[in-house]
């Protein structure tokens, strides 16, 4: 136990940050996101042994982190006051000083929205596996993908995201 | 381009204040966890897929003790054979007695009932995806019947000898307000809707886990199992049950005086209590590796013993079956999935030879029964799969 114990931590140590900030980026909240990657970790520790290979250990916590997001979202009312479905006519100006204009606007999105802009540009992944990773089909991650890009163009301006055309994002 | 926004989000991600990850209290949780849960996917291996189903032709193999098996193929001719081996699925196929239901979607659970099985399906076979799942009532004459049920990532909970279901429901607004939600599987009906307050933080579903008996219905939240009378709306906490594991069917619950520490583990004993007198009614010792899984009848406790080699491969070479009532004790094969039948005999499918093994807990005698089996991830009857 203390071997595999020890392994275990060792990769929790290493994946802490990244799957903290992906965390972060989904729930827009510090507690919350410690709070995700914590429980998401430990259920990780449960299958802890079965994955053999490192990246798919990585991969699966991100998995898990994503998952688990997800069923937080579908609690009714979760986080129903940061959400904000229609576009504000004017750009977007920072709420606090503490929040950069790129979080506030992804603060914004609803929730799958959210999630479906960080999956794929931030962890990069494709459109077959964000759908794979959020449990929807590649249409809905399509759609969604062009209503939040819709929404941060105007929260952010156009420069932001001026087009999805021949993008490797497709 | 949208690298540009790839750039942000890094450039952001980057420069968010990330604390240093709590190691040890993942660790603990995650011990926790392992002991509280129900080892249902760590529970063996799952059988691999077979051959593309054909029909459901029962045959008693050549070698196996035929009288024994006969009688109950002939028992389960009079009140169908669902009581032969309960009932099992293969990918999107459920078995169940001489009849066979396949579904468009996979199924993710299997959950008996008196009134037959519900089968809860959906996109992927896990259960901890992000849903929907459908519900369809299987009755042992393999007719089906849709049931409305909308519960999210929540553990119901059954009994082979009841025809509710019965489950918790988060409280919009209030994190620590809860209800316990009883359904007459017969009609569809909620007949019962009841509200109670408790902390609920140690499991990552969205509302305490189950489990339901008679009139009772039990949920296990921070502090205990919380239990409601739903005939007559009398609530109570079950004493002595803080830090309980989840693991009750038919009335009893499980706990276990074996810890975890960050030297290891400290051997301790494993009990099957009675939930209305709190009375030990079985001790198993428990040198802090053990995982019991009760029957769906609660008469019998499957013993996994989930010690791990250093190079992380299960080290259990065998399975334990343990009676509740008198403490004998048979041994089965280990590696192998050991689901139940409702009447508390062990059920193991190998899909690769179509081949279905029912064993009685109480002698350890098995039959073989010869099934063509489709292809597909098998789910066992008797486990939850909750994860």
């Amino acid at each position: 136990m203390a071997r595999r114990d020890d392994a275990f931590s060792d990769f929790a140590r290493d994946a802490w940050p990244r799957l903290y900030r992906t965390a972060y980026l989904l729930l827009a909240d510090h507690g919350h996101a410690e709070d995700l990657v914590q429980t998401a970790l430990a259920k990780v520790y449960l299958h802890w042994g079965r994955i053999r290979d490192a990246d798919a250990t990585h991969a699966y916590a991100r998995t898990v982190v994503v998952n688990t997001a997800n069923s937080w979202f579908r609690r009714r009312g979760w986080n129903a006051e940061t959400v904000v479905d229609a576009v504000p006519e004017h750009p977007l100006e920072p709420v606090d000083t503490d929040t950069s204009l790129t979080l506030e606007a992804l603060r914004r999105l609803p929730d799958r929205q959210r999630a479906v802009v960080v999956l794929r540009f931030y962890e990069d992944l494709s459109v077959e596996q964000t759908a794979d990773a959020l449990n929807i089909s590649t249409g809905t991650v399509k759609s969604q993908t062009s209503h939040a890009l819709a929404k941060l163009r105007a929260l952010l301006g156009d420069s932001i995201t001026p087009t999805l055309e021949g993008t490797r994002h497709d | 381009m949208t690298d540009r926004l790839s750039d942000l989000l890094r450039d952001e991600a980057e420069a968010i204040a990330v604390p240093a990850a709590p190691v040890t209290s993942i660790v603990r949780s995650g011990r926790a966890a392992l002991r509280r849960r129900r080892a249902t996917r760590g529970i063996g291996v799952l059988a691999a897929a077979g051959i593309v189903a054909t029909g459901v032709g029962l045959t008693v193999e050549s070698g196996a003790p035929a009288s024994a098996a006969q009688a109950r193929f002939e028992n389960a001719a009079a009140a169908p054979a669902y009581g032969t081996y309960g009932a099992f699925a293969a990918g999107r196929t459920v078995y169940i007695g001489n009849h066979q239901v396949s579904f468009d979607e996979a199924v993710k659970s299997i959950y008996y009932t008196s009134t037959g099985v519900l089968v809860r399906t959906g996109e992927k076979a896990y259960l901890d995806d992000a849903g929907p799942s459908h519900y369809t009532l299987i009755s042992p004459d393999g007719s089906t019947r849709e049931v409305a049920l909308d519960m999210g990532d929540r553990v119901p909970a059954t009994d082979p000898e009841s025809p509710y279901l019965g489950y918790l429901d988060p409280v919009e607004g209030d994190a620590s307000r809860w209800a316990f939600v009883v359904v007459d599987l017969r009609t569809g009906d909620e007949v019962a809707r009841q509200f109670e307050h408790g902390a609920f933080t140690w499991g990552g579903w969205e509302a305490p886990p189950a489990s339901l008996a008679g009139d009772h219905l039990w949920g296990l939240f921070d502090d205990g199992w919380h239990e409601l009378d739903w005939r007559t709306g009398a609530t109570r906490v079950v004493p002595g049950t803080a830090g309980a594991m989840f693991e009750a069917a038919h009335g009893r619950y499980a706990d276990s005086t074996a810890r975890f520490t960050d030297a290891g583990p400290v051997p301790g004993q494993w009990r099957v209590r009675d939930f209305r007198t709190g009375a030990v009614q079985q001790s198993i010792a428990d040198p802090g590796t053990i995982f019991g899984d009760l029957s769906p009848d609660g008469r019998y406790v499957q013993v996994v013993d989930d010690a791990w080699s250093v190079d992380g491969e299960p080290t259990a070479t065998e399975r334990r079956f343990v009676s509740v009532e008198s403490g004998a004790t048979v041994t089965l094969p280990g590696g192998v999935a050991y689901g139940w039948t409702p009447t508390g005999n062990t059920l193991s499918v190998d899909a690769d030879a179509d081949r279905i093994t029912v064993c009685d807990p109480a002698d350890g005698t098995c039959d073989e029964i010869e099934l063509e089996i489709g292809s597909g991830k098998v789910k066992l009857g008797g486990l939850s799969y909750e994860s």
